[in-house]
């Protein structure tokens, strides 16, 4: 070839690699030419248009093809007031941020008496006003949004096609859903079912022979998850008209225990008030067992309120935790320290601490020593506690742990009245007699002891405080040291510094008292507070400031009694009763050995969904006939329960109907025979308050800023569970829902028939309490916040003068007490909402129960106790740390929630959940970070991927919850002739709960709970780990 | 307590500097480098330059016309490089090298103009020339008059650009303080030796390109400079790391920490001393391997480039460890440099066409 010809060749073979290679710049340049890179706005580019534009005069100018509204999130249980944008023309929720009126998104929130235009103008760079206060949504609020397009989604009723949780459904028609749900039949070819209306039955008793049972109407159950502000209602239709007692939430395997001990202290194990630190003015708060930020709710506020006190304020932290949480960071510096404890051991520490302040003088006696609420505040004191009334420590005595009361020294007490509130306490007088300790009028003795004669009879008492301190000299800070792995000096160093800032310190706890001295370990937790004097005090323990009452007999409407109403009756299904007011108690005493129970029983806990499945399943207390599985998973939330029910799930002759409610289908409701859709996140309707630390009044109201997406009753209603609940009492013409099933004020007769009667009314009791009623929202107020779109329902199931303050709090997104009410007006360090009743150093009611296996008596104060199983056996005694050298934990993940795996977006960026080892384990088990083992413990085997670190206590190994499902999108079901979709990553990581025991000192099937709370044990589980 | 942080979550991000900026610092270096060599034959004529210096400022042409356009690849929206020009920035020193790119290929072109206006006109005259070629030739020679100074004018124009590019490609990077690697006073200067140690290491191999054979004592000088440039790097590198290891500085203590744990990062490290060390050695040694020691030199200062965007890219800015970074197939990887270098081969066929190769090299003028 020639020599110039070659060089054309090479040349034009550069200038086509050069096209080549250019050409995708070649067209990003023509793209640019003809327009087609121009981003949609020269402002904001392709994300979406703003809903509003503030001008540079502060004018609003609202987008009209975006609707801005009010209400709350359900991306945790926390239910922010949120600020929600709908693109109209889609009715797709765009995105999420904060309310600027709600406490739990805003510091401080904006007064109710702010126009919607100027909330609106409040969040905008209009003087940078949306900087102060930041209102905000959290990222997983705004990942969540997803779950309502997602392709998992239950739209219609549907019945199971094939055997239970065969992944087979036939959507039917809700008149179908109802006819076969009420009358039953042979529903599924596998003989007949029984159906809601015979299983009404108010008269049959269970067992004739044991008619503490109550009637058969009791085995229909009800499990729902968390008061997500539509509870009431649920409730009216199935206790009330339908008349079962059966209808728990998910608690008992949340953080049952803590709710436990804080109850005790408290005075109430049923409704079990708690506190919370004032992180807005604390100067040190210990946080035990719980993430300040991401877990125990609120989360944002807390993280908001603890970011805060750290950077600008006093707050130092310390953070005691098996596991290291984003709590303690480098953001954090010396203002929050991790100190990781074995777990279950909080009471060890505890009680190390009290050691300490005991010996040190530490202990704030004079608080303890006020005997009623007057002589407290006459001191200064906002609350007082039971520290120095005497209670009955005769042995033998059958009141033996209670306190001493009125009737037991022979004043007189109505029969009726007797050992109730009116029975009076007592202390020591000074002249060494009992007197009433509402009557004193100063200090009482703390070191009261003595022994009484009654009617000849010795009965020697003490001083709730003597008792406790009984507990606390039992032990050395030594030896509290070596029980839960913190130095001795660490804890006297922390007992130190928590006694040195007067009322500004406190301590609290959460989900990591789930383990088997979960009572225990939170009682005594929650006690130091008590001992320093903290509650009510601003920096202190605080209340909640509740909120504003939407279901009782309210000022405007009685949403709370109706005619045929019934008073649910019979021993619960749970067994959190007295085991001695049984039959079988009756039955094994006359035969001389009362105890142990067949099973262990729960006086002092609230309704256990732990011990419903196992219990139903062994027949104990009662086999049930009918279970609905209300926006509840406890396939996957009850530790060990998937393994002990798993296989009788599948059989209907166990549990003949199961029915579900749930926009979802997920690792329990796979197993029911109907699933009836239900609204999601910002569909529904409901009136929530704040679940605690917000310490002035909060009521967020949810509407259904978007229209439901589920299929439509033949009356064009969305299906629901208010539409479900009321369709089923309409057929069958149950009492309480109906024409004329509710009234106003003034007892006239009103229908409850639409959701909204409900919601509405409710409203209108929320608007007219407080100190005055609600302003009435304008007509911008409704234009500015989408209400308008709820003018027709409000016009029509309200009275005219009450549509307009309804109105007012949906523009709102409900209703707040204005911050600057946090604190007292007449006592600015008070809290204005103080608890008023006394604080427990002793529990009466714990220490006057036995534990219905040994029938031994229960100690009543903070103890250190070691975790055990139900009769009291240390758990190390049967697996011991030669067999099983680890323990595992759960933590709350910062990110997931039990719901949320299908949310993408959270996945994107935090896929899975490996095991944490911390690295000698890892060493010696040859395991290094990436590596797969095989995770073990009596009750179960995992393989799971390891991380190694050291944000781990040595012996324990750490899985964050939220991954490990088998359902919610991991699984994909057949609908009709639709197939979902299969995402192998929704099957991501590892679940705890699959690795959750069996109590092996109890018969018949079980889970590990706590003897007293009967709580879950998730933490502490005894384990193995080696390489896979 | 065990350093090793552990990512439960974190992004990964994606590389911004793609490779095309690779190519682009690496062909402006190699341009003003080379356009540097050009000055002692033409400017200054230097007894024996003169050959040597035609041959850099044919590749300083040929580099600095192909850096441009790779330039514009990594824009991630090239349609709108004009707003540059529209929208001024002064604080932005990519802002201000929008302006400095101008002045140096201007000044560049013209001076090349100046400077091989009497080849072209030699080589319109030339027997074995096509007569169309012969044509064009005459027209771009323009009277292939030598006008000393013009040529002067030129160069010096031509420099003041040069400097300036130097300063803008080195500060717009150093700036980038969320990159400790990169936010090092040293970086801007480090560039500036491995350009002229590439320009070198490019005006060796072109010249052994043309001439078919080493020519000795050119070879010499060059592999002479080329030690002294190959010194220098090694120099500052030595000083880099005393300031990172004393802390002395702690923007290059900061900078040290980034990679000083990781076993690739010390192989880069040590490859990069160790390649600079045996170009040193041998420009001194064996002064006459020329091929060897110029592509060498350009394997160092691409190199250079490669690791200080891609692999600085590959420490997050936020998180632990390191990102793993893969040259794709595609436009902004591997099709993307062959079609640089594809631009490349054909202006220097073109060029090549229009300048008389063997009067190019020639000892003299």
């Amino acid at each position: 070839m020639e020599r110039s010809t070659r060089r054309q060749l090479i040349a034009a073979g550069g200038l086509a690699a050069f096209a080549t290679g250019f050409s995708q710049t070649l067209g990003r340049i023509g793209d640019k030419v003809t327009g087609k890179d121009a981003p949609r706005h020269n402002v904001w580019g392709n994300a979406a248009a703003p809903e509003f534009t503030v001008g540079p005069n502060g004018q609003l100018q609202p987008n009209p093809a975006q609707q801005v509204s009010y209400t709350a999130c359900l991306g945790c249980t926390t239910q922010c007031g949120v600020r929600v944008r709908i693109d109209k023309a889609t009715g797709r929720v765009i995105r999420v941020a904060g309310n600027p009126y709600s406490p739990l998104s805003t510091d401080p929130h904006l007064p109710m008496k702010a126009s919607v235009r100027d909330s609106l103008i409040a969040v905008s760079r209009f003087q940078d006003k949306g900087q102060a206060g930041r209102s905000t949504a959290c990222g997983r609020g705004n990942a969540v949004l997803s779950q309502m397009s997602s392709p998992y989604r239950v739209l219609t009723p549907m019945k199971r096609v094939g055997a239970r949780n065969s992944g087979q459904w036939a959507p039917i028609a809700f008149a179908q859903l109802i006819q076969e749900l009420t009358d039953g039949g042979d529903l599924f070819g596998e003989g007949p079912v029984a159906g809601l209306k015979a299983l009404r039955d108010l008269a049959t008793p269970i067992d004739p022979a044991q008619p503490e049972l109550g009637a058969r109407v009791n085995q229909v159950a009800l499990l729902s998850s968390v008061n997500d502000g539509r509870e009431p209602l649920a409730r009216r239709f199935w206790n009330k008209s339908y008349g079962t007692l059966n209808f728990v939430g998910h608690g008992s395997y949340c953080g049952g225990s803590f709710r436990s001990g804080t109850g005790a202290l408290f005075g109430d194990m049923k409704k079990m008030p708690h506190a919370k630190p004032d992180l807005a003015h604390s100067e040190f708060v210990i946080f035990i067992g719980t993430a300040p930020g991401h877990a125990g709710n609120p989360f944002k506020r807390s993280a908001g309120l603890l970011a805060k006190g750290r950077s600008e304020g006093k707050l130092n932290y310390v953070v005691v935790d098996p596991v290291l949480t984003n709590a303690d960071n480098r953001a954090a510096a010396e203002r929050g320290r991790w100190i990781p404890i074995r777990p279950g051991t909080d009471s060890a520490l505890a009680l190390g601490m009290m050691r300490w302040m005991l010996d040190n003088g530490r202990i704030n006696r004079t608080y303890l020593a006020n005997p009623n609420l007057a002589v407290a505040e006459q001191l200064g004191e906002p609350s007082f506690s039971s520290a120095t009334w005497l209670v009955i420590i005769e042995a033998g005595h059958p009141r033996q742990g209670r306190f001493l009361r009125g009737s037991d020294i022979g004043l007189p007490v109505a029969e009726a009245e007797r050992y109730k509130d009116s029975d009076p306490y007592l202390i020591l007088g000074a002249d060494g007699q009992p007197a009433l300790a509402s009557e004193a009028t100063g200090p009482a003795s703390l070191d009261a002891q003595t022994s009484l004669t009654l009617g000849d009879k010795p009965l020697a008492v003490k001083t709730a405080w003597l008792l406790l301190k009984d507990s606390i000299v039992a032990q050395t800070v030594a030896q509290c040291g070596e029980a839960c792995g913190i130095p001795a000096a660490r804890i006297s160093a922390l007992a130190d510094e928590f006694t040195r800032h007067g009322r500004k310190a406190a301590v609290i706890a959460h989900g990591g008292m789930m383990s088997g001295a979960g009572f225990y370990n939170a009682f005594s937790v929650m006690t130091l507070n008590l001992l320093i004097g903290n509650l009510n005090w601003k920096g202190g323990l605080v209340m909640n400031g509740g909120g504003f009452k939407d279901d009782g007999e309210g000022p405007r409407y009685n949403l709370e009694s109706f005619p045929g109403a019934i008073e649910p009756k019979g021993t619960p299904l749970g067994r959190n009763s007295p085991y001695e007011k049984t039959s079988e108690f009756a039955r094994k005493k006359a035969s001389g050995k009362p105890y142990p129970a067949q099973s262990p029983w729960f006086p002092n806990a609230p309704g256990l969904a732990t011990e419903w499945f196992t219990g139903a399943m062994n027949g104990y207390p009662y086999p049930i006939k009918a279970l609905i599985l209300w926006s509840s998973n406890p396939l996957y939330g009850i530790t060990g329960l998937r393994a002990q029910i798993e296989k009788d799930l599948t059989d209907p002759k166990k549990i003949p109907l199961i029915i579900s409610v749930d926009p979802l289908i997920n690792e329990s409701n796979a197993f029911a025979d109907y699933i009836v859709p239900d609204s999601l996140m910002y569909e529904s309707w409901g009136w929530t308050s704040a679940w605690n630390g917000v310490p002035t009044k909060a009521s967020t109201a949810r509407w259904p800023v978007v229209e439901p997406q589920a299929a439509k009753t033949p009356d064009g209603q969305a299906i629901g569970m208010e539409t479900f609940f009321m369709a089923l009492a309409k057929a069958m013409a149950l009492p309480g829902f109906g024409p004329e099933a509710m009234s106003d004020a003034e007892g006239k007769p009103l229908p409850l028939e639409r959701p909204e009667h409900w919601y509405l009314r409710g409203g209108a009791n929320i608007a007219w309490l407080g100190k005055e009623p609600v302003p009435d929202a304008t007509d911008e107020d409704l234009a500015l916040s989408g209400v308008d779109r709820l003018r027709p329902l409000l016009e029509a199931s309200l009275k005219p003068e009450e549509w307009r303050k309804v109105a007012f709090l949906f523009t709102r997104g409900g209703r707040y007490q204005p911050a600057r009410e946090a604190q007292d007006e007449a006592h600015p360090e008070w809290q204005t909402h103080r608890f008023k009743s006394p604080l427990w150093l002793w529990s009466d009611t714990v220490g006057g129960s036995k534990n219905s296996i040994t029938g031994k008596r229960f100690t009543g104060c903070a103890s250190w106790q070691v975790p055990a199983f139900v009769d009291g056996t240390p758990m190390r005694s049967v697996y011991s740390e030669a067999q099983w050298p680890l323990q595992v934990v759960s933590f709350k993940s910062a990110l997931q929630n039990s719901y949320s795996i299908a949310a993408t977006r959270l996945t994107g960026i935090h896929p899975s959940n490996p095991l944490l080892v911390h690295p000698v384990d890892a060493a010696q088990a040859d395991l290094k970070s990436g590596d797969t083992a095989v995770l073990s413990t009596p009750g179960g085997t995992v393989k799971t991927t390891v991380i190694v670190h050291e944000g781990v206590m040595q012996g324990v190994v750490a899985i964050e919850h939220g991954f490990g499902h088998r359902e919610l999108g991991a699984r994909a079901h057949r609908i009709g002739q639709t197939q979902q979709p299969d995402q192998p990553a929704l099957r991501a990581g590892i679940n705890l709960n699959d690795l959750g025991l069996a109590d092996p000192t109890r018969s018949g099937k079980s889970v590990w709970v706590d003897a007293i709370s009967g709580a879950s044990v998730r933490n502490g589980l005894p384990a193995r780990l080696r390489r896979a | 307590m065990n350093p090793t942080i552990v990512e439960t979550v974190n992004v990964v991000r994606e590389v911004a500097w793609l490779p095309w900026a690779v190519q682009y610092f690496f062909l402006i270096g190699l341009s003003y480098g080379a356009f540097l060599v050009s000055l002692p034959g033409l400017v200054w004529r230097r007894p024996g330059w003169t050959g040597i210096s035609r041959v850099a400022l044919l590749g300083a042409l040929i580099c600095g016309l192909t850096a441009p356009v790779a330039l514009l690849a990594d824009l991630h929206q090239p349609g709108r490089f004009y707003h540059f020009y529209l929208y001024f920035t002064p604080s932005s020193w990519m802002s201000w090298g929008a302006f400095f790119i101008p002045v140096y290929l201007g000044g560049l072109v013209l001076y090349a103009w100046l400077a091989f206006r009497p080849l072209l006109a030699q080589q319109a005259q030339a027997a074995d020339v096509s007569p169309r070629l012969s044509r064009l030739c005459r027209l771009v020679a323009y009277g292939g008059l030598e006008s000393r100074g013009a040529l002067r004018a030129a160069s010096l124009l031509t420099f003041l650009g040069a400097a300036l590019v130097a300063i803008y490609t080195g500060m717009e990077v150093m700036v980038v303080q969320a990159r400790p690697l990169w936010d090092t006073p040293l970086l801007p200067v480090q560039f500036a030796v491995t350009a002229l140690g590439g320009g070198i290491g490019l005006t060796l191999v072109l010249k052994r390109w043309f001439s078919q054979q080493e020519s000795a004592p050119e070879t010499q000088r060059l592999a002479r400079a080329l030690a002294l440039t190959q010194g220098l790097a090694l120099a500052i590198g030595a000083v880099w790391l005393l300031l990172g290891l004393s802390g002395l500085s702690p923007r290059h203590a900061l900078a040290l920490a980034q990679v000083a744990p990781s076993a690739s990062w010390k192989l880069t490290a040590v490859w990069a001393a160790a390649s600079t060390a045996l170009t040193l050695a041998l420009a001194l040694s064996r002064p006459g391997s020329g091929l060897l020691i110029g592509l060498l030199a350009l394997h160092s200062a691409w190199m250079m480039r490669w690791t200080v965007f891609i692999g600085g890219q590959e420490i997050p800015k936020t998180g632990a460890g390191f990102y793993q970074y893969e040259l794709p197939l595609g436009y902004d990887g591997w099709l993307g440099i062959v079609g640089t270098f594809g631009l490349w081969i054909a202006l220097f066929i073109a060029l090549t066409t229009l300048l008389p190769v063997k009067s190019l090299t020639a000892k003299s003028a």
